[in-house]
């Protein structure tokens, strides 16, 4: 029996994120490849019960609407109706865990490795970002926890906001499909590069 | 050439809204203003200092409201209202020099003179006869004198003709700042698969489909071409084994108690029958009756399947599973979600494969043709990572497909390489995967062309009689029944040494070349290793009723005229024996 290499993982922006521009950067990037990622679909007439395996196992109370509640580890971002982006820091391993609890009730696909995950901020991340993106980004359209299911650059991409420094200098986190991950990329950092561009 | 002051008025027109006349300041000021805009000062006729200031805090003050803000009163700076007063003279009709009226298009009072003549009195026949304000500034230095002078001509006030609209941009814009970073390689994004890094490093030349970049094929050092390099690949396939990255493929999750209903419904043939643990090749057919697309579904429990479809067909039929869930059976308890990019995927075909799985996955999965016969599927951890193995067969051969999640998809297909070394393994491309599923009459794009019925496509037996389904009843209108719709057939140029394209179409032997003449066309071809000359799929009137017999296959545009004998489309191993070792 040959030697067999280990088998590596490589995420979905492995070696792309580079500094790029002017110093200090005016967005600073990194990816997010641990997450545990799910779309969480309800089935029909469960919506009660749903949330209440929900509230009961994560302490999370489901967004109705394009939001994110999180607690724990653990956050649930609202995509349409009945359904949901989960997103879990302890990663993919507990997913297993989420279509066991939701069994019945919801159906559960492992979205661990078809979407990566970009955490972006800075004082110039909003010019960054409205250069392909359709939305208003504003804090006050667009604040901590809003989530949106929207494009950039013919890229298909979910956007949450989650903890910046201050109004001023948002944080954001964008999910694309692994397979686009290389053009969403090439698109960010064409449009970010006059404000400096750095790996967080 | 003076128009007065006339106000920015295009912005509140692109919209399709129309300025109004003011009869005071001799112009057009803002008519109906699009939602969400406020106009103030000079541009919409507040023409003195200080009305102009008192517009814009005012304009300041509802715009804050309106963005849900509170401002309070602002505070109005102190400013004269300096006399503004216009008398407007719009053209010296008695001048005999000739008199521009819009220095873009070179249109003069003449001109203007000359469509009204001519009968082109409105405002918007004036701007087409005559060209006036189609240039870049859209009408700014132009519109009101040659309204005017029209005005004048046909003895109507300017208010009764009416504007024009502004087209924007506002200002001209460089096409390049529309572009952005769209030019080149990024005008459209290009979707890889996660094999895609060792495939460039082997050197692969890739091709589009769709949006995704697939390899055609991976030459070795010395072969004349790429027909060399892909006739290489098929018989080292069929003779040893190799690989091939399948994940572009679509894959969609179906769960629920009523996937199976669900299922059953959108496919021709019947899938809530399939035990967990087997897979089935399924025809979907469009609502008029002509088929979809094709693909195997995988039963992984009771409530589970993993539906596959075509690389080009993926987002249309994700579109068409969720209309049919939400729009036409929204009772039933079923969800769907796409999970193409979640699991890389490869084909691992040959007569030497079964030896390779068993090497590489050793006791994670028990691969005897017992366990694991032809359609069986499985799911289990190998090396702590959850896989998932398909006994399927695009090929003909042998076969197999490992789906592993897709961060392990470099790593999957280096370490099926190393493994497969000591059993000659071939990395293979799209290319050779079409001519081995020629050799066995496999239908595909090709045939699936929108326009063939699952009948055309020698499919019709696929055609549940115990269930409804899409398609089910346009299906059976006599046009798509009708029995000399032309129909799949393998074709062989009765001189061996010669080559055959597609698109070539039938004729009889000493028939004009016609439509009226016409039997079908060439679907696909290809070079067959395995039979040694090219071979192909068509479609042809009567054609299953023609085995034996010889047409012409008609190609102009290559200069060729073929005589080809019709025969069953299976051209290699047409018992099936390789697939079910």
């Amino acid at each position: 029996m040959p030697d067999l290499p280990n088998l590596a993982e490589r995420s979905a922006f492995a070696g792309r994120i580079r500094r790029v521009g002017p110093d200090p950067a005016g967005i600073r990037v990194a990816e997010r490849p641990e997450l545990g990622l799910a779309t969480l679909l309800a089935r029909r007439e469960t919506g009660p019960e749903l949330g209440e395996l929900v509230l009961a196992r994560y302490g999370i109370a489901l967004p109705q609407g394009p939001f994110r509640v999180r607690a724990q580890g653990t956050a649930f971002m609202g995509i349409g109706p009945g359904a949901w982006l989960v997103a879990m820091d302890g990663g993919s391993a507990l997913i297993a865990d989420l279509a066991a609890t939701l069994v019945g009730c919801a159906c559960v696909s492992d979205q661990s490795d078809g979407l990566g995950v970009l955490r972006v901020e800075g004082p110039r991340i909003r010019e960054t970002l409205a250069k392909g993106l359709p939305i208003d980004l504003h804090s006050v359209s667009f604040g901590r926890d809003s989530v949106a299911v929207t494009i950039a650059a013919h890229i298909g991409l979910t956007i949450w906001s989650v903890d910046g420094r201050s109004d001023a200098e948002p944080a954001y986190e964008i999910a694309v499909s692994r397979s686009l991950a290389g053009a969403f990329y090439r698109w960010l950092e064409d449009s970010g590069a006059e404000y400096g561009l750095s790996h967080d | 050439m003076s128009g007065g002051w006339n106000p920015c008025v295009a912005l509140t027109t692109h919209l399709g809204a129309r300025p109004h006349w003011s009869e005071e300041l001799s112009t057009f000021v803002p008519g109906g203003l699009p939602s969400g805009m406020l106009v103030a000062g000079a541009a919409r006729g507040s023409l003195s200092l200080g009305a102009a200031l008192r517009d814009g805090a005012l304009a300041g003050r509802d715009a804050a409201g309106a963005a849900g803000f509170d401002g309070g009163e602002p505070a109005i700076p102190l400013a004269d209202d300096e006399p503004v007063a216009v008398t407007p003279l719009w053209h010296v009709a008695e001048s005999r020099g000739k008199a521009f009226v819009d220095f873009q298009n070179d249109v003069t009072a003449d001109d203007t003179a000359l469509a009204a003549r001519e009968g082109f009195r409105s405002v918007e026949h004036l701007k087409r006869y005559t060209t006036l304000g189609m240039a870049t500034d859209q009408g700014k230095t132009s519109n009101i004198n040659g309204q005017a002078i029209m005005a004048a001509l046909t003895g109507r006030a300017i208010p009764a003709m009416g504007t024009t609209v502004a087209r924007p941009p506002y200002t001209p814009v460089a096409i390049g700042a529309l572009a952005g970073p769209h030019r080149g390689r990024s005008f459209r994004p290009v979707r890889l698969t996660s094999g895609h890094a060792w495939a460039a490093e082997r050197g692969a030349v890739f091709g589009e489909a769709g949006q995704w970049l697939r390899a055609r094929w991976f030459a070795e050092e010395g072969e004349a071409d790429w027909l060399a390099t892909v006739t290489r690949e098929v018989r080292s396939v069929r003779s040893r084994v190799g690989i091939c990255d399948v994940s572009t493929l679509g894959k969609i999750d179906v769960q629920g108690p009523e996937a199976g209903v669900f299922l059953d419904r959108v496919y021709a043939n019947t899938m809530s029958t399939l035990p967990p643990g087997k897979a089935r090749y399924g025809l979907m057919l469009r609502e008029d009756g002509f088929a979809m697309d094709d693909g195997t579904v995988a039963r992984l429990g009771q409530d589970r399947f993993i539906v596959s479809t075509t690389t080009a067909n993926a987002a249309k039929v994700m579109q068409h599973l969720e209309f049919c869930r939400q729009v036409l059976w929204p009772g039933l308890d079923v969800r769907m979600a796409s999970v193409t990019e979640q699991w890389a995927q490869y084909s691992v075909a040959g007569p030497r494969s079964r030896e390779l799985l068993r090497r590489l996955f050793a006791d994670a999965v028990d691969v005897s043709n017992d366990t694991l016969p032809f359609l069986a599927c499985r799911e289990f951890v190998w090396r702590a990572i959850a896989t998932r193995l398909f006994r399927i067969s695009f090929s003909g051969e042998l076969a197999y497909e490992i789906a592993v999640p897709a961060r392990y998809g470099d790593a999957v297909v280096r370490v099926l390489m190393a493994a497969g070394a000591e059993l000659g393994i071939v990395p293979y491309g799209t290319e050779a995967l079409g001519v081995m599923r020629i050799e066995k009459g496999h239908v595909a794009g090709n045939e699936l062309n929108g326009q063939t019925t699952a009948g055309d496509l020698g499919l019709g037996a696929m055609m549940s009689k115990k269930k409804d389904f899409i398609g089910r009843v346009l299906a059976g209108r006599p046009g798509l029944t009708a029995p000399d719709r032309p129909r799949l057939v393998g074709i062989k140029p009765v001189d061996r040494s010669l080559r055959i394209g597609s698109g070539a179409h039938f004729l009889e032997a000493g028939a004009a070349a016609t439509l009226e003449s016409d039997l079908g066309y060439i679907t696909s071809t290809a070079f067959s290793p395995m039979l040694g000359q090219w071979i192909g799929l068509g479609l042809l009137a009567h054609g299953p009723e023609r085995h034996g017999e010889r047409v012409r296959a008609y190609d102009p545009i290559r200069g060729r005229d073929t005589e080809v004998e019709i025969c069953a489309p299976a051209f290699f191993d047409p018992e099936g024996a390789r697939l079910h070792a």
